[in-house]
């Protein structure tokens, strides 16, 4: 909700302020000229680290350094846990509701959408200016603003009903038979998509790259994972060359961050993911993956706002 | 069916209502039986079978050594049950093992059943050899209803991952009538409480680290190892002790008393108190079991050492069918031996100190060396193989480079226990004890409810099973 502080601690530590729109900014101000909009999940949010240090924040204060007549700016309107398909869901709505952006960043995470989820994504989400956070403080209900308030600051009873009651009802399923069951697990391989998935994506990219003008970057962040030898595993494999050759096809800047990650990690052997209070390797980008995501989206974003 | 599950909350709440509600002494042990054995069943049922059966040899063994005065005779039919009640457990715990270290050997692989290991196997096994062996000495008479032996062996509590009850301990308790009262109630909760804390704030917290750095010990760099070490040495200490408080807690709330199973291993100043203050049911199960059967200290210093030694290895082995248990219990069982000859050299030369300074500095020294040597040991007892345990101490010795994670749980959990520790050594002289609260006060009420707070807030959601069930 906009104004909110968001207080982390069980994932690295910091703290957020929700900005008058109802994203992770430093300031509501950014939209006010040139921008350029940063759709992503939890991992552009980047509230596990201060502001300061996020990717996001990172560009901002380099592009503002930037030795040109004009100021550019980048503005986040990311949501947990969105998906690639998600994002270009959505995609039209959030350039509708930030019209004046030159360029726009889809940052996605792992790429184990299904199939049938790609094909849809495209059937756009629609706006109205009763979902943005301005409008939404102003209006909600006093009954809405306290199961508001519920779902934000008890988080247990929800963590009760969405996740462990998941879990118990699992376990009952499996009574008296656990030993067996657990033989039988098979691991599905997300990776057999065969020519409809690169059909879909091809016509997502198409979808996007016709109903804007600017600059699209999709921007990836891949799970990774230690493997021995002093080198880091790439979990989204083939699809990120589906993705490259795509987006390449139509004019959109594709970023891949395995090979820096990987670069740093036998060079230095840091980990862009996990903090010391959590696992390293896992979960969101710590300070040195946001600094290693700046390095590299900076150049391309120079080269944008230059043009 | 863990503890921490809503399938124990359902099953223990029905329980303790028709305990409640039941007061012939006969029926409140078949209820405390049917849901013993509800609890074993509800992970796999096949495997209640083995439980029983073990229970029924036993109980047949013990009664047919009863029937007899001869005393060869009796010796036969106990070897006879002991081979037997092994047999099982050997196949089910140590098939596996054997056939890959055969196939290790051979240089081949080749096809064979894959077995399961029934869940606390390596624990009812002992319990039901000790009541057969107690029986066989004349310790314990022998007990005619097979429904108390099988509710001794199978008491749900401390079923799957102890304390190992001897029967001496148990038996006698079947004879009396156990109303559910206030007092065990109270005092049962918050052990339960005490061990829920230990469970998921602190072990399940701390393995995090700990799986993340022994997954993949060489990208770590020395600091980090160090660091998961000192971790896993908190997260097995509190997860087992965890387990044991637990079934305390459970036991004592419908009235029986079980062992304590940990009182502060941490402090001991050498590995023979280490041995008195970690996992004390099963020491006491290999000292009166294992190391006396084999002529204990009977038969000259040397036969005692091997003894010593054997009934350490099999100790070892009795916690996991690896090399790396192997071990583990073959380095506990030399520094048991080392330290019984620093002893008798220590008499022969008289050596003590009579300075006070001198003497804390000295005893802090040994309880700091001790626990070095332990975490040595831990890491070949959490290693995955014996080749990975040599790696990790290869790059703790080289200060080898990689990976900087140093944990900060680790740093905050590991004060806290220093504290509590330091508390008991304080106030208890050196004994484990039960924070336990009289709940006839307002405040006392407070406290449980804002520790139970703190429990659910602090308390670790991810998936984690007791360490000790695959044991």
């Amino acid at each position: 909700m906009p104004g909110s502080l968001i207080i982390k601690g069980d994932e690295g530590r910091s703290v957020s302020r929700v900005d008058g729109n109802g994203y992770i900014n430093a300031s509501d101000d950014l939209t006010d000229s040139g921008y350029v909009l940063f759709m992503g999940n939890s991992q552009s949010n980047g509230i596990q680290v201060d502001v300061d240090k996020r990717y996001i924040s990172l560009l901002n204060s380099k592009l503002q350094n930037l030795n040109m007549d004009y100021k550019v700016y980048a503005y986040n309107i990311s949501a947990d846990g969105s998906d690639f398909c998600d994002l270009v869901t959505g995609f039209t709505a959030a350039t509708q509701e930030f019209p004046n952006s030159r360029a726009v960043v889809l940052q996605i995470g792992s790429m184990n959408w299904s199939l049938d989820k790609l094909q849809n994504c495209t059937r756009q989400r629609t706006f109205s200016k009763e979902q943005t956070g301005a409008y939404m403080v102003k209006h909600l209900s006093e009954d809405q603003k306290i199961r508001h308030m519920i779902k934000l600051y008890l988080p247990f009873p929800i963590y009760l009903k969405e996740v462990k009651m998941k879990e118990i009802k699992s376990d009952f399923h499996n009574a008296f038979w656990h030993a067996a069951t657990e033989q039988e697990e098979v691991i599905e391989d997300p990776e057999i998509m065969g020519e409809d998935y690169e059909q879909a994506l091809e016509e997502v990219l198409v979808f996007l790259r016709q109903n804007y003008k600017g600059q699209i970057i999709i921007l990836e962040l891949p799970s990774v994972s230690l493997r021995g030898g002093g080198k880091l595993e790439n979990s989204n494999g083939i699809r990120q060359e589906l993705f490259d050759r795509a987006c390449k096809e139509n004019g959109i800047v594709y970023i891949n961050m395995y090979d820096i990650y990987n670069r740093e990690y036998e060079a230095r052997r840091v980990l862009p993911y996990g903090f010391s209070n959590t696992r390293l390797g896992y979960g969101h980008l710590n300070e040195e993956g946001h600094q290693m995501t700046a390095d590299t989206l900076l150049p391309f974003l120079e080269k944008e706002a230059e043009e | 069916m863990t503890f921490i599950s809503a399938e124990f909350l359902l099953l223990f709440s029905i329980t303790a209502v028709l305990v409640g509600v039941c007061k012939d002494k006969k029926k409140r042990q078949l209820i405390l039986l049917l849901a013993s054995y509800v609890f074993y069943a509800y992970w796999d049922v096949r495997f209640l079978a083995l439980l029983v059966l073990q229970t029924f040899i036993s109980y047949s063994v013990a009664l047919v050594i009863e029937g007899t005065d001869d005393c060869k005779k009796r010796k036969r039919y106990c070897a006879f049950g002991v081979a037997v009640l092994l047999g099982i457990l050997g196949f089910f715990k140590y098939f596996n093992f054997f056939v890959s270290s055969i196939q290790n050997i051979l240089g081949h692989e080749f096809e064979i059943w894959h077995i399961i290991l029934p869940v606390g196997i390596s624990f009812y096994t002992f319990q039901a050899i000790s009541y057969m062996i107690d029986v066989y000495r004349g310790t314990t008479p022998v007990c005619r209803e097979f429904y108390k032996v099988s509710l001794y062996i199978s008491f749900f509590p401390q079923l799957v991952a102890g304390p190992i009850v001897r029967a001496d301990d148990f038996l006698p308790q079947l004879e009396r009538n156990h109303d559910i009262k206030i007092s065990n109630v109270e005092a049962g909760v918050q052990i339960f409480m005490v061990g829920l804390l230990k469970k998921v704030v602190i072990a399940d917290r701390l393995a995090v680290c700990v799986d993340a750095v022994f997954a993949l010990p060489s990208e770590y760099d020395a600091a980090s190892i160090i660091c998961a070490v000192a971790a896993y040495s908190m997260q097995i200490y509190c997860d087992f002790s965890g387990y044991s408080d637990m079934a305390i807690g459970v036991a004592r709330f419908f009235g029986y008393d079980l062992c304590r199973n940990f009182n502060m291993p941490y402090i001991s100043k050498n590995p023979t108190e280490f041995w008195k203050r970690w996992h004390i049911s099963l020491s006491l199960w290999l000292q009166n079991y294992l190391y006396i059967s084999l002529g204990g200290n009977r038969r000259g210093i040397y036969r005692q050492y091997l003894n010593l030694m054997i009934t350490m290895v099999l100790g070892g082995l009795w916690h996991g069918a690896d090399w790396t248990f192997v071990l583990w219990g073959l380095m506990h069982g030399i520094a048991l031996v080392v330290h019984k000859i620093f002893l008798k050299y220590k008499g022969k030369c008289q050596l003590s100190f009579r300075n006070e300074v001198l003497k804390k500095t000295v005893n802090i020294i040994s309880v700091f060396a001790t626990y070095c040597f332990v975490c040595i040991g831990w890491i070949f007892f959490r290693a995955e193989s014996v080749g990975q345990a040599f790696v990790i101490l290869k790059r703790i010795i080289t200060c080898a480079g990689g990976i900087h994670y140093i944990y900060s749980f680790t740093i905050i959990y590991g004060l806290l226990l220093v504290l509590c520790h330091l508390y008991g050594v304080w106030k208890n002289n050196g004994q484990g004890m039960y924070p336990i609260l009289k709940l006839d006060r307002f405040w006392s009420k407070v406290v449980v409810c804002v520790v139970l707070g703190l429990i659910l807030v602090f308390s670790y959601q991810g998936d984690n099973a007791f360490v000790y069930f695959q044991f």
